[in-house]
């Protein structure tokens, strides 16, 4: 940041306070006073200048603290493969509800897994299919504190979760928040291992879709129109007749545009769910109605910052005088010439490999 | 990779009560001794300009970048040489600590308690709201750690959770995020995570206990050099372009400014010996002492 300094002079000449009206013989004038006089001929030596202000200007030097990411941990703590939280209530004490909150649907791999929960009381374990806001229930015969254990079984590895609870249930107490979470590998160096970790508590966070957006949408759709260029020929058909009203062209198997009405004033035509008009004049006016930013817009992502890309750009820029003339350019060759280079890869292959590039 | 250049000055519309005036005033140039050094208060003597009809905007937003600052007149009351000094408002607290998230002991930040913070800046530890606020820090002697300042990433209130470490001798807690209802600001710093060549190396972001000082960078910080003087240049041009008239019957000489309002006058006589030879010709300022008679319109009537 820089500091800016601006010079003022404040004096007499500036001043309109510093003129007195003054009457003598009909005629009215002003008449100065020192600025000595002005700073104290106010009530007790005051300064008369009561109404002095001046217009300053303030600017801001700003920088974007970088790229948006998932990864403070607001939402990858959500991010899981395997976790899940239980309720209970005081009015039947014994019974334990599950409710699985994997990240099953963000995270597609996990359509392999298998969940298995172990209540902790002896019985039998039972497979969950269910995932959250559906549940499944527990009761327990006894009082005790039992470690409920999820497991998840993937073609990678097992994933146990467990958590501790009170039966009966008379409170909101958690005992052991985070819960543990144990991954034994399948294969590789530490395969058959377990690994530990304090696993994630499922409360550290609300990450529904309703806190993690604003309503930039309307109910009512509303009207965007504008200018353009007609887009008919588009529409055109082979044959003798390359224009006519409602025969649909199909594109891609799909319906890509209609000619709706064609008249002296104007051709009405739709475009991918835009409609067209033309007129004459040559001019062309579209609509197409919005209803903003909708939920189909919308992907769920936290606004935090990662530290390590601050104020960073992350493509090398690539700045040399060389130049390689390589002759004619073949669809079949895999390098690039310098104007292509813009990435490491590139960097890589470009100009018979040029560039000695090593990794570290 | 794209081509471009965009420009990283805006105009600041930053509130009063963000700002921080610092006021010195000294007599003259060259004193540099006594001076007079205070705080006058931002939030009553400066005013942003909001748009008018004219301006394009609706009269509820602000013009942005331009403000209007009142000089007070009980503290501009000399002549003399004002410098204003003008930057984002400090907030002084405590770290009350330091520690990690929970799900993610990678992720490390300074804890404040907003019990700490003074109440008119509270509005600003809220989730998120200290982002880009840069943090100084104050050695145990008073004196702060000059050149040196981290700047805040994230901020999201937390309350801390208790964590089953190996070293029992050792009382860690950790922190979660909770979305509200907490005393306690959870404030990533950039940089706080170690380098890569030196992965054992934390970088420092504060100790417990430790005085810090958060201030917003909502605008750079400008000095105004505010110079309360006699003349200048208008001034001297009415003196020297202006008109005047000389009374012959009592010798006073007037000088006007360009609308004829009287701007000096004086007693012009002459000082003889007993022998009436001229020793000296006296041109004396009459001060308030002004003569109304010798305004511009009756005497050239």
């Amino acid at each position: 940041m820089k500091a800016d300094r601006t010079y003022y002079l404040i004096s007499p000449g500036v001043l309109k306070d510093d003129i007195l009206e003054k009457t003598f013989s009909g005629n009215t004038f002003g008449v100065y006073s020192a600025m000595t006089e002005i700073l104290s001929g106010g009530t007790g030596g005051s300064s008369l200048l009561t109404g002095l202000t001046i217009p300053i200007t303030f600017t801001q030097t700003y920088n974007d603290l970088g790229y948006f990411t998932p990864f403070d941990g607001y939402i990858l703590q959500k991010d899981v493969v395997n976790n899940f939280i239980y309720s209970g209530s005081s009015s039947n004490p014994y019974e334990v509800s599950v409710y699985n909150t994997s990240e099953k649907d963000y995270k597609k791999f996990l359509k392999l897994a298998d969940y298995v929960i172990d209540w902790g009381d002896g019985s039998s374990t039972q497979s969950i299919n269910e995932t959250s806001p559906n549940k499944i229930s527990h009761n327990y015969t006894f009082a005790s504190g039992f470690t409920i254990t999820l497991t998840q079984t993937n073609p990678w590895g097992t994933t146990t979760i467990k958590k501790t609870v009170q039966v009966p249930i008379t409170g909101a107490t958690i005992p052991n928040p985070e819960g543990n979470i144990t991954f034994t590998p399948q294969g590789g160096s530490w395969s058959g291992t377990p690994l530990n970790y304090n696993f994630i508590f499922d409360g550290d966070a609300e990450n529904n879709i309703q806190s993690q957006v604003s309503s930039n949408s309307v109910s009512v759709p509303f009207v965007v129109s504008g200018y353009t260029v007609s887009k008919i020929s588009s529409l055109a058909s082979y044959g003798n007749v390359k224009y006519a009203t409602n025969v649909p062209i199909i594109k891609d198997s799909k319906v890509f545009g209609i000619i709706d009405e064609m008249t002296n004033e104007y051709t009405a035509y739709t475009i991918n769910g835009v409609s067209y008009y033309d007129y004459p004049d040559e001019t062309t006016i579209y609509f197409q109605e919005s209803s903003g930013i909708t939920e189909n817009d919308i992907s769920v992502s936290a606004i935090t910052k990662q530290e390590v890309l601050l104020d960073m750009v992350s493509s090398p820029e690539i700045q040399s005088e060389v130049f390689i003339e390589r002759g004619k350019n073949s669809a079949f060759e895999g390098l690039e010439r310098l104007g292509e280079v813009d990435n490491i890869g590139d960097l890589a292959r470009y100009g018979y490999g040029f560039y000695k590039i090593n990794e570290q | 990779m794209a081509l471009g250049s965009y420009g990283i000055t805006r105009p600041a519309d930053m509130s009063p009560e963000d700002v921080e005036i610092i006021m010195h005033y000294t007599p003259s140039r060259d004193v540099t001794e006594d001076f007079v050094l205070k705080k006058l208060d931002a939030a009553s003597i400066l005013t942003p300009y909001f748009h008018n009809e004219d301006t394009g905007g609706n009269v509820n937003e602000i013009l942005g970048g331009m403000y209007n600052l009142t000089l007070p007149s009980g503290e501009f009351n000399q002549k003399g040489i004002y410098t204003l000094y003008i930057r984002p408002a400090e907030i002084r607290t405590t770290i009350t600590d330091c520690g990690v998230l929970s799900a993610l002991p990678n992720v490390k930040g300074i804890i404040i308690d907003l019990n700490n913070v003074d109440a008119q800046f509270r509005n600003k530890f809220v989730a998120q709201g200290l982002v880009g606020f840069r943090v100084e820090y104050i050695n145990d002697d008073g004196t702060k750690i000059p050149n040196f300042y981290r700047i805040v990433t994230s901020s999201f209130y937390c309350e801390p959770v208790t964590t089953n470490l190996t070293n029992s001798s050792q009382k860690a807690i950790r922190y979660r995020y909770v979305d509200s209802g907490s005393d306690l600001l959870f404030c990533t710093l950039s940089p706080s995570s170690a380098p890569s060549n030196k992965p054992n190396a934390t970088p420092f972001i504060g100790q417990p206990d430790q005085d810090i000082i958060i201030t917003n960078t909502y605008f750079n910080p400008i000095t105004l050099d505010i110079e309360m003087a006699e003349h200048d240049i208008d001034t001297l041009a009415i003196a020297l372009y202006g008109n005047q008239t000389k009374s012959m019957e009592d010798g006073i000489y007037t000088i006007y400014d360009p609308s004829n309002n009287i701007y000096k006058q004086y007693n012009l006589y002459e000082i003889r010996d007993e022998f009436n030879n001229l020793l000296f010709e006296v041109r004396q300022d009459r001060g308030d002492n002004i003569d109304f008679s010798k305004n511009f319109n009756s005497v050239v009537e």
